[in-house]
């Protein structure tokens, strides 16, 4: 039962992480992004290729060893080291998280840059390519992540034994909560008015002397670093990096489902649409097997059953379960003068 | 010297590609969403041919049934997102709509491919009919068929869009719906038409890429991108733009990859990559397109006249 | 006198009953494992049950049946889900199972599948044991995962006798950029080299892109330059991929005269029947010729073909006698072990296969939990009344490193 509840919390938190930063690209700016498995699939790629080959060289472990090509050998050498080593597996993971936001800041604003010249729907497919073509590329290149194998990646909390499970939950959730809130002080900072106001009316927004290019750029940045993230800590997750599972279905149609079933613009909606779809799924899979009788396999039920909901969230609750409440001015006086 | 299966291969995939481009910049300059279950709706259609193989016919009789399978399920989508619109949905939401159909539709494929993989013991997960095909003086029956469906369709449709009341009418609605109604057009009934026609041209297409290609129900998804990028590479509001985007995008990939695999044999195992890179580029460069180049260096001829 | 018969009937008492211990067994104890036992079982693909599924069935039934006579109250399940050939619903899929308490599961036939689900079956010890994969990277001793197929380093060894029995002396590989075609790739590449034979680098193919005019061009190339030096006889090309790349790779063929000319083989697509049904013409022209993993023929072997004929209406392809052991192998390693437990399950199967000859043959292990001894057919494509077979025409034993021609 424990480990039901610890895998979906930490699929909730991952998948909560992937959504609060579409909210801020969309629900917030009004970037209309189809391509969010970029910077996952590049946080992923990270995490694939550096702790493990940083390890090698700080154990000096056989240089004759490939760590793509020799994985299972690289990863059976670097558990028993690691397994007895906190400070360094704590070490590597900083240092790929770090690598990891740097990485995605400029890619994010590499990526801003052309795109944001285009229309809303335009950008949306550019984002989409690129991130195809990132999911192509690292599913033909090897030493990049095993190619199609996939590669095996260390897990930095190996040295806390039978419990590594539990510590790796631990640090997920705190991963979340600590991004939640700072998605969530931007929010309801002048910067998440100022995305808002963007994402009303853009021209106003730049006729009172706002670079709104430049904030959509920063946004698109942010956005890429919390998505990154989302990707480190899916590739520590599954243990293994395998490009080709990074797909547009898994990555970009279900947040932007959990996002328009929550509520767009609203966190907390956004949370608790999360929360509902990864649930459904859950329970869709282990229920599945109920639904037998029915004249073709179950595993098409779930692309049909979130085909239906979609259509019916979209017909009859487009804002989302909860949708972003609009504050009058009257709303934001009582609150800065601190007024009943 | 260039062998003529390069040709042959790069003629065939870009009077494919060429119909399917044009048939999703038709779809979007009609409401201004991009239809993402536009490919799934081709591809869903490359079944066809296979059914009637199974019954004994020949695959390319099932193009007319492929046309009108192609255009009613474009017809009911149509239908949908207007329902949606009424209800002042946003782009971004008629976009998600359209994913709702991409969804069904893929899971339809794959029921269908299971059924004659478990009942008929057709292994259709993953099918190929080039063995199928007729030869017309040593070459494929595909090649003439696809070049004179192509041609066909665009004359077809060119002479409906100028010399006919609803392709004018259908012009009319595309540049402004409020005034087209205005005049009496009924907008509604002249776009549903155009969806089923459009839908229609992606039936044959899908109907016919089986005869050259290997088929599996996933190509749909992978093809999306490669009919965006001909789209925004021959200018995504023109219709004859995208079909040269089309072309190019199919003999780009196909010649740049034999050209560069001398030197690099590996870049075969890239190809997806190029017609992403060829659209990535012509976004930054040329954001409109070739049609929007074009139409640019025309009206500065116009203006210095 | 009262003293000595008390210590005496004291010590005659001690010595009757061990003397009773010696001469009366002791009663053995009831095996402590009954009730229902749910075997997991993960599906690399959705359109892999309708051939695999049906070995599954067959296994669940026999191994009750063998239950039932052994008057122990236990009764196989199995619970079946599909990774629709996603990484991360492989994963999904398997933590779903193992939260259901399930310590025995049949593993992915993908070997990048069975990759993304092994470090989570290591943390939480529960057996994983794949009908399918057979990449050597993951051919890791002393883990969680059993294969029983052979890997794909003894498929290669067997490659490597084939083109020195047909006297080939270049090759070129031609492999579909998955991991069955890549890992062969690889293997095979090492054992040619090995044993004297020239190596094109091989040419790696996107395996989504399903055309291959342009690749096959490239490689013409390569063989009217290889012309040069050898002769027709001599030169081979290999591919190295799944029905789905190699279907069109045979198609591109058709239009290259010089490709029709050289020796072109592949390994583990021997009998397929959609090779016949989507390219049974240009391989029969070619007399294509492939390897596949196939079992001896004995009665136990034929015996499970036609239970399977009878519940699919087809002929069982390799991986799914593979699945039917996989089950047998399973199964009497939990009840050898009396206790439904992942590390037990572990420590016993390697002894159950050592002694157990399934329908697949001989199932022993090596080190690695991999298949030991492997058996291999090799088919060639004929027209027979101008329908294109499968003829089988020789057989490989890794034992003695030879292959029997019939």
């Amino acid at each position: 039962m424990m480990e039901i509840l610890l895998d979906i919390i930490i699929f909730f938190c991952i998948y909560a992480i992937i959504t609060l930063s579409l909210n801020i690209q969309h629900g917030y700016t009004g970037i209309f992004n189809l391509g969010l498995y970029l910077p996952i699939l590049v946080g992923a790629i990270i995490t694939a290729s550096i702790p493990g080959r940083l390890a090698m060289l700080i154990y000096g472990i056989d240089s004759k060893l490939d760590f793509s090509y020799n994985n299972a050998t690289v990863i059976d050498i670097l558990r028993s080291k690691l397994a007895n080593d906190p400070l360094t597996s704590i070490i590597l993971l900083i240092i790929t998280m770090l690598i990891t936001i740097t990485v995605c800041y400029v890619l994010g604003y590499l990526v801003a840059h052309p795109a944001l010249r285009l229309p809303a729907d335009y950008l949306a497919l550019f984002m989409l390519c690129l991130s195809e073509s990132m999911r192509v590329i690292g599913m033909q290149t090897d030493w990049l992540t095993g190619g199609v194998f996939g590669i095996q990646v260390i897990n930095p909390f190996w040295w806390l034994g039978r419990y590594s499970y539990y510590g790796f939950s631990i640090f997920v959730v705190a991963t979340a909560l600590c991004i939640i809130l700072i998605v969530n002080k931007i929010s309801i900072s002048p910067v998440g008015r100022l995305l808002k106001a963007i994402r009303e009316n853009e021209l106003a927004a730049e006729s009172i002397g706002k670079d709104t290019n430049g904030i959509k750029k920063q946004c698109i940045s942010l956005a890429f670093i919390i998505l990154g993230l989302a990707g480190v800590l899916h590739a520590f997750w599954m243990g293994a990096v395998v490009a080709g599972g990074y797909t547009r279905v898994d990555f970009s149609y279900w947040p932007w489902l959990m996002m328009i079933m929550g509520g767009a613009g609203n966190n907390m909606g956004t949370l608790f649409g999360t929360l509902i779809l990864v649930l459904i799924r859950r329970v869709m899979i282990i229920s599945k097997h109920t639904f037998s009788f029915l004249p073709f396999s179950v595993v098409w039920l779930e692309p049909i059953l979130l085909a239906i909901m979609l259509g019916i969230i979209l017909t009859f609750r487009p804002e989302g379960i909860l949708p972003e409440r609009s504050r009058s001015i009257t709303d934001y006086m009582r609150k800065i003068l601190k007024l009943q | 010297m260039i062998p003529l299966q390069i040709f042959l291969t790069a003629l065939i995939y870009s009077f494919i590609l060429s119909l399917l481009a044009m048939g999703f910049t038709l779809q979007y300059i009609t409401l201004n969403v991009p239809n993402l279950a536009y490919s799934s709706i081709a591809f869903f259609c490359t079944y066809l041919p296979l059914t009637f193989l199974i019954a004994k016919f020949s695959p390319y009789t099932s193009l007319p049934f492929a046309f009108i399978l192609g255009g009613a399920i474009s017809f009911l989508l149509f239908k949908f997102l207007k329902l949606l619109r009424e209800r002042g949905m946003s782009l971004v939401g008629l976009m998600m709509a359209t994913i709702v159909f991409d969804l069904v539709i893929y899971a339809c494929m794959n029921i269908y491919a299971e059924h004659l993989s478990r009942n008929l013991q057709i292994y259709a997960a993953s099918f190929s009919l080039t063995t199928y095909d007729f030869k017309v003086f040593g070459l494929p029956g595909i090649l003439f068929v696809s070049a004179g469906v192509c041609i066909s369709l665009i004359m077809l449709f060119t002479l409906l869009l100028l010399k006919t009341r609803f392709g004018i009418a259908m012009r009319a609605a595309v540049e402004n719906y409020a005034l087209a109604s205005t005049h009496g057009v009924d907008v509604d009934r002249v776009l549903a038409i155009a969806w089923f026609f459009v839908g229609g041209i992606a039936g044959v297409s899908g109907a016919l890429y089986p005869l050259w290609f290997s088929m599996d129900p996933w190509v749909g998804a992978r093809m999306f991108i490669t009919i965006f990028a001909a789209c925004v590479v021959g200018g995504i509001k023109s219709i004859y733009g995208s079909i040269l985007g089309g072309a190019l995008i199919a003999f780009s990939e196909i010649f740049l990859c034999y050209f560069f695999s001398f030197s690099f044999p590996w870049i075969w195992s890239y190809r997806a990559v190029i017609s992403m890179i060829v659209a990535a580029i012509s976004i930054v460069i040329m954001p409109h397109g070739i049609a929007g180049y074009v139409s640019r260096v025309r009206e500065r001829r116009l203006v210095k006249i | 006198m009262i003293g000595g018969t008390v210590a005496g009937l004291a010590v005659g008492a001690v010595a009757g009953y061990y003397a009773g211990q010696i001469v009366v067994p002791k009663k053995v104890e009831k095996p402590s494992l009954s009730g229902e036992i749910p075997l997991g079982v993960i599906y690399a693909s959705p359109m892999e049950p309708p051939w695999l599924e049906p070995a599954v069935r067959i296994a669940i039934n026999e191994v009750n049946e063998y239950c039932e006579i052994l008057g122990r109250d236990i009764r196989f399940t199995f619970l079946a889900e599909n990774a629709e050939e996603s990484a991360t619903k492989a994963l999904e899929r398997a933590q779903s199972l193992m939260a259901r308490g399930i310590q025995a599961i049949l593993a992915p036939c993908w070997s990048s599948l069975c990759k993304a689900i092994l470090p989570t079956a290591n943390e939480r010890k529960v057996v994983l044991v794949s009908p399918g994969s057979t990449s050597p990277a993951l051919a890791i001793p002393d883990d969680y995962l059993f294969r029983t197929p052979p890997d794909d380093s003894k498929s290669a060894i067997a490659i490597g006798r084939y083109s020195l029995e047909m006297k080939l002396k270049y090759i070129i590989p031609v492999y579909g950029k998955e991991p069955f075609g890549e890992g062969l790739y690889k293997e095979c590449a090492k054992n040619w080299i090995a044993r004297g034979i020239k190596v094109e680098e091989g040419l790696g193919v996107d395996p989504e892109k399903k055309e291959y005019g342009g690749e096959m061009a490239t490689v013409r190339d390569m063989v009217v330059k290889a012309f040069q030096t050898y002769k027709k006889e001599e030169i081979g090309l290999f591919l190295l991929a799944t029905d789905a790349v190699l279907i069109p790779l045979l198609n591109a063929i058709k239009e290259y005269p010089e490709l029709q000319q050289i020796h072109v083989f592949d390994s583990d697509n021997a009998g397929i029947p959609t090779i016949l049904q989507y390219a049974g013409e240009i391989s029969a022209r070619i007399r294509f010729k492939a390897y596949r993993y196939a079992p001896p023929s004995s009665p136990k072997y034929l015996s499970f073909v036609e239970k399977y004929k009878a519940l699919a209406g087809f002929e069982p392809y390799s991986w799914a006698v593979c699945a039917y052991d996989a089950i047998w192998l399973m199964a009497l390693a939990i009840l050898m072990a009396d206790e439904y437990s992942g590390p037990k399950i572990k420590e016993a199967l390697p002894r159950v296969a050592e002694n157990y000859y399934g329908a697949s043959g001989w199932c022993a292990l090596n080190e690695a939990g991999d298949r030991k001894y492997p058996t291999y057919e090799i088919a060639e494509v004929v027209l027979e009344e101008n329908v294109p077979k499968w003829k089988p025409i020789g057989f490989y034993d890794a034992i003695t490193d030879t292959i029997k021609w019939y």
